[in-house]
């Protein structure tokens, strides 16, 4: 097979309508895109296989480097050394920037990395560029992601014998719908059309009830219904769902997830070996690109080292006359990195009382992820559960990727003789979603944890008589004032008949159908009549685009509180 | 909607809701034959809809290991996702997958909020007592148990303007 050409599609083609699934059951393959690696999985027939690339190598480094004219990814490119990605020329940690700002948090902490991301604060996309032959040249997650996902397409094209065009991909459970629209656009940037985007946690929760059906199978057992605790902690983000399970189907209870991972425990460990290393690497001279890869990969490896020695000495040499010399042990680590834990800690026990899960009803935890190596984690979500030890039946770094590999199986309508794809997912919504009321206040419709499909509606009325016209503002997570969740979209509604306030009821009802489409529709009703008094209004979200950071505060200043609606007290 | 799963032909299952709020695949058409047509949902009180219990397809005397069993059957054929599993396998001819999964998730989601409230002791409770009742106090105890799937919940009587009314019974949507 030829050297795969990067036909990447320009960044302004949409991800389409076609939707349509092909009649013949083209089997979906499964792709775990994580922070810092990656690994493509696939139903052969009996069972899931991962692929492997040309080195033999079944997990694979994210990033992308641009150093020659060609771009290439961590699929084919061999590095020479770890400290090649780390000289500027890569990409990396796209996961963490893709769909976001440049006033969040998760952007700023990016700020240390070897490539330029530099932020403006102001709510637009962040500015983000390799370093080739000393220009800094631009380019955008979305695009790291396209290149990346394609050398993945090619690479299993070569070993399946068959075009690919179905994935079944994994998200972070804390991904805004934004979010799932800029993953969506760099599939179709790659020519992948998205057959499902599974939150990371459900993937493995799918795993789990594929082996409690084939161990059900194997007994004869009873197929009494199990509850498992999971928690998926890579580089870049924390996810923990608990799920029932039964007869092969895996009913989500609830998930928490957080953006709190790897990176945050890697940069924690470089700012303790040198404080003012943020200072200090912030002008992103060649000089200090290649401290801070030195220092970047001698931490690496002592966290590493520390998940099996209580104490690891580092020993690096960063160049300027700057020398690390250091003995850190577990203790050190573990109190270095405090928070990180404790928001760990947080999203078990939030999710297991969202799942209305007591701890002694969970029948196997589940810890999987590159974090799942360092014992605080394993330790700490044992003692939540006042356990003595973890679920082994799954490999934690391939566990996303075979259940993602297992429901691209199953949505692509393939089915085993042996019953070993009879599975099926019933999923729940990550994040509330709602719209704003009077004084910025967020009324969620469709509350977090709720099974989809769905279809939730709530009434509001106006807040002024004569009031002709309506704004739905709609936004997703869990703050009780709309500042603090995600802009998904908004439309106008106009034309209501002049009455006094709090007369004309406004409905809004949100559809999430089995695909995870939202759809917003408003309608308004005068009393006395049954019919709507004007044409209902239906918008599929997210409709907003880059700059979206703008838009709130711009209807805000534009429109004021001249077009707010208010709740209607129901009466219970 | 009530009908419909009680019949077990799988033609009635993957024909069309009849009042569905518009995917934006329907056409206008559809929608005004609908309102003069077939009622499936009715005013509650003239047709007796179907109980909680019978969505399930379980005793009133159900175990609660009884209910979660019956909701994972038969969601594992009518959820969305499912159904497009069996379609491959019953009518691998048939291009019409598409249509089908975009008409799909009511069954699922009147399914889901039956077990819902069937498997939440206090809910079911309050469920039971309210089917003792008479059919019409019934209909009433609908809005909160979040049981309507389509524009479906019992309007307020905050103003006293107007009696309680549904959206599903609303053809026009």
């Amino acid at each position: 097979m030829a050297e795969p050409a990067y036909t990447v599609a320009s960044d302004s083609e949409t991800t389409g309508e076609d939707k349509s699934s092909s009649a013949f059951p083209e089997i979906a393959i499964g792709i775990d895109v994580g922070t810092s690696k990656c690994s493509v999985a696939v139903w052969n027939g009996s069972e899931v296989e991962l692929l492997k690339n040309t080195r033999n190598q079944k997990m694979m480094r994210s990033y992308v480097t641009f150093k020659d004219d060609i771009p290439s990814g961590g699929v084919s490119n061999q590095l020479s050394h770890e400290h090649e990605m780390l000289s500027g020329a890569a990409i990396f940690n796209m996961k963490r920037l893709i769909g976001r700002v440049d006033t969040d948090p998760v952007v700023h902490s990016s700020k240390s990395l070897p490539f330029l991301v530099q932020t403006l604060d102001i709510g637009v996309r962040p500015f983000i560029a390799a370093l080739v032959n000393n220009v800094w040249r631009s380019t955008t997650p979305e695009e790291v992601l396209a290149i990346f996902l394609v050398e993945l397409k090619a690479m299993a094209e070569v070993q399946l014998k068959r075009p690919i065009r179905n994935v079944v991909l994994t998200i972070p459970v804390s991904f805004s719908r934004f979010q799932v629209t800029r993953i969506e656009r760099a599939c179709a940037m790659a020519g992948l059309h998205v057959l499902r985007l599974m939150p990371e946690p459900t993937a493995v929760a799918l795993l789990y009830a594929q082996q409690q059906q084939q161990a059900v199978n194997e007994n004869i057992g009873g197929a009494s219904e199990k509850i498992a605790l999971i928690l998926n902690m890579g580089a870049g983000y924390c996810d923990v769902a608990v799920a029932a399970t039964a007869g092969g189907v895996s009913q989500i209870k609830a998930l928490a997830g957080s953006t709190v991972g790897g990176e945050d425990i890697l940069q924690n460990m470089m700012r303790h070996l040198l404080p003012d290393s943020e200072i200090l690497f912030s002008n992103h001279g060649i000089n200090e690109i290649k401290s801070m890869g030195l220092l970047r990969v001698a931490t690496q490896d002592a966290i590493y080292k520390l998940s099996s020695q209580t104490s690891v000495q580092i020993d690096v040499d960063l160049g300027n006359e700057l020398k690390i010399c250091k003995v850190v042990d577990r203790e050190e680590f573990e109190e270095v990195n405090r928070k990180v834990f404790e928001k760990c800690e947080s999203l078990i026990i939030q999710c297991l009382h969202d799942a209305k899960v007591e701890t002694k009803d969970v029948a196997d935890i589940i810890a999987v992820g590159g974090c799942s190596y360092i014992p605080k984690i394993r330790n700490l979500v044992m003692s939540i559960c006042k356990r003595q030890e973890l679920y082994k039946g799954m490999n934690p770094l391939e566990a996303a990727v075979c259940g993602a590999a297992l429901e691209g199986a199953v949505a692509s309508g393939i089915s085993d003789p042996f019953g070993s794809l009879d599975l099926l997912t019933i999923q729940v919504t990550p994040l509330a979603i709602g719209i704003r009321v009077e004084e910025n206040n967020f009324v969620p419709i469709i509350p977090r944890n709720t099974t989809m499909p769905t279809r939730k509606e709530l009434a509001f009325t106006t807040v002024r008589d004569n009031q002709t016209e309506v704004l739905i503002v709609v936004y997703e997570g869990e703050g009780e004032k709309v500042g603090k969740n995600h802009l998904l979209g908004y439309f106008k509604i106009m034309g209501i008949p002049p009455a006094p306030k709090g007369l004309p009821e406004i409905n809004v009802c949100m559809d999430i159908d089995a695909s995870n489409v939202l759809r917003v529709l408003a309608g308004v009703v005068l009393p006395g009549s049954r019919h709507p008094a004007i044409p209902v209004m239906e918008v599929r979200m997210p409709t907003v685009d880059d700059g979206h950071g703008w838009c709130a505060e711009a209807l805000d200043r534009t429109y004021g509180s001249a077009l707010d609606l208010v709740t209607v007290q129901k009466k219970i | 909607m009530f009908g419909t799963l009680n019949l077990p032909t799988a033609a009635s299952l993957y024909s069309p809701p009849e009042t569905r709020f518009s995917s934006s695949k329907r056409s206008v058409k559809a929608y005004a034959a609908t309102a003069t047509e077939a009622r499936p949902y009715s005013l509650s009180a003239a047709v007796h809809p179907a109980s909680l219990y019978e969505v399930l397809r379980v005793e009133r005397t159900a175990s609660l290991t009884e209910i979660k069993t019956a909701y994972r059957s038969l969601a594992k054929m009518y959820h969305p996702d499912a159904m497009i599993q069996q379609h491959h396998q019953d009518e691998d001819d048939k291009p019409e997958i598409e249509s089908d999964s975009e008409s799909d998730g009511r069954d699922f989601i009147e399914i889901h909020n039956a077990y819902a409230t069937l498997s939440d002791p206090a809910a079911r409770a309050l469920y039971d007592l309210s089917l003792g009742d008479t059919t019409s106090q019934f209909s009433n105890q609908r809005g909160p148990f979040g049981f309507g799937v389509g524009f479906g919940f019992s309007a307020p009587n905050r103003t006293g303007f107007y009696p309680t009314r549904r959206w599903e019974t609303d053809q026009c949507w």
